[in-house]
């Protein structure tokens, strides 16, 4: 292998490099207070907001991303009356989708570490004058997000891989140069170099959850 | 000796209590499905009086204190926290009015319930702070005070899973005591420690008693509850048995409570 072409790769698939991150972070900080909320409403004492919220995770989980993905690109401008408003560019489809998406993830990975919580801690808070919402924000949150924080690694990591799908709605990400490489060239390499990126991308995520993880730690 | 001054002591209070009780319990009635968990319990607790509850296990007596201090529901009955009535079967009572009342009570748990998130002085003050009860700085001190008298004033910055569960355990006691309560329920404070870390425990329930805080401890440690208590509420099927000073109810030929004392003495 040739460097100088390994490096005009590495050049060419780096143009991509700020989308990829841009919708990994644009994501990652919407869908996870979002997932928050959606994790309340399931809990709710309104059946209302659990079935609404219930909906919500049966619809975003039971369907694939990659169809989603299609359906806000090109699904939306054929809604009846309002799709006209809703003609989304590449990008912002691609954002809406994912963050839809791993909201509804992220909102089943809190409502797992919020049952978690001992019933003691309710019940320490109550009697310590704590309001209920008082109680959710100041002692239950913090420590379910703590208990939510490895499998949150989990879904940010496979959040890096998954920004690959956009590709497929010709967003310019990272994977969309290298396939441009390889058809011009006709040489595989580039999907070499791009797995490289995204291997860097995941190890540095994985860092990052495993300080957190320890600063953390009760 | 001792049993003259102990009576004695506890008749003067009696005689100068009547308007002095902190806790009124009048026919509360407590199920869970069938099971009639109390079953028409009424006492007084008066102020500075420390009570032990003690009983067959499953009679109520963690129900009893947890009912009081609203955990559970009653079903029917009267519980008055000083002059101030907090649960009734026959009035309306609204939650936001009694609210004050409910946090003159502390409550120490068996499984401490620190918040695991939080250091130890933020354990202290959180709560403070959160009901504006004091400034910060207010709060810091009177933390580092109550540290002082439980002996960890060097444990300021642990994490509650870096303590011992008798360290654990004053802390709670530390926690509960910066609300300034009128009254302190204890349900069962020694059951989940070895029994070598019990004794730190108790010394700083013994402390409390003797500044005259009023406490309702339920507790299996016969011997300290014998010592510490002004008065002991025996509780058996979800009523109360006896209630009277430790003196008279270890002397009392009742075959239930003589059944019950000769089990934990073995």
């Amino acid at each position: 292998m040739d460097p100088s072409y390994i490096l005009t790769l590495s050049k060419a698939i780096s143009d991509g490099l700020g989308v990829t991150c841009g919708l990994f972070a644009i994501t990652l900080a919407a869908s996870l207070p979002l997932g928050l909320l959606i994790s309340f409403m399931r809990v709710s004492r309104f059946s209302a907001l659990r079935a609404i919220s219930g909906f919500y995770v049966w619809l975003l989980r039971g369907t694939p991303l990659m169809l989603q993905l299609f359906f806000f690109y090109f699904g939306l401008p054929f809604l009846p009356f309002i799709g006209q408003y809703l003609i989304l560019d590449r990008f912002p489809a691609a954002c809406v989708a994912f963050i839809l998406n791993y909201a509804a993830y992220f909102a089943e990975i809190f409502r797992g570490g919020t049952l978690s919580i001992d019933k003691g801690q309710y019940e320490a808070a109550r009697v310590l004058g704590y309001s209920n919402f008082e109680t959710k924000m100041k002692i239950v949150v913090p420590q379910m997000l703590r208990v939510c924080l490895p499998p949150v690694s989990n879904e940010a990591i496979t959040l890096v891989k998954d920004t690959a799908l956009v590709t497929a709605i010709g967003v310019m990400d990272m994977l969309y140069f290298a396939q441009k490489a390889v058809n011009r060239d006709v040489n595989p390499t580039a999907f070499l170099v791009v797995a490289v990126f995204y291997l860097v991308m995941t190890f540095i995520v994985t860092k990052v959850f495993r300080y957190l993880e320890k600063k953390c730690a009760f | 000796m001792r049993v003259l001054t102990a009576n004695g002591k506890t008749k003067e209070r009696q005689s100068a209590a009547l308007s002095n009780v902190m806790i009124q319990v009048r026919d509360l009635k407590k199920a869970f499905g069938d099971n009639k968990v109390l079953d028409g319990v009424s006492f007084d607790v008066f102020k500075g009086e420390t009570v032990s509850v003690i009983g067959p296990s499953g009679t109520g007596k963690s129900t009893l204190l947890r009912t009081i201090i609203g955990l559970e529901k009653a079903d029917a009955g009267e519980i008055r926290i000083g002059d101030e009535l907090i649960y009734s079967n026959q009035t309306e009572i609204r939650e936001k009015d009694v609210h004050s009342a409910y946090l003159k009570m502390g409550m120490v748990f068996q499984n401490f319930n620190l918040f695991p998130h939080m250091n130890v002085m933020k354990n202290l003050i959180s709560p403070v702070l959160n009901r504006k009860l004091m400034t910060r700085q207010q709060a810091e001190e009177k933390a580092c005070e109550l540290l002082a008298r439980v002996g960890l004033s060097e444990k300021k910055t642990a994490k509650p899973s870096e303590l011992s569960g008798g360290e654990k355990q004053r802390v709670a006691i530390a926690r509960a005591l910066m609300m300034n309560p009128d009254v302190i329920l204890f349900d069962e404070p020694t059951s989940s420690l070895d029994p070598e870390l019990t004794g730190e425990v108790l010394r700083v329930i013994r402390d409390l008693a003797e500044q005259k805080m009023t406490m309702m401890i339920v507790t299996h440690e016969m011997g300290f509850a014998r010592e510490v208590s002004d008065r002991m509420l025996f509780m058996a099927d979800g009523l109360v048995q006896a209630y009277t000073t430790p003196q008279e109810l270890f002397a009392s030929d009742n075959p239930r409570i003589q059944s019950f004392l000769g089990t934990i003495s073995q």
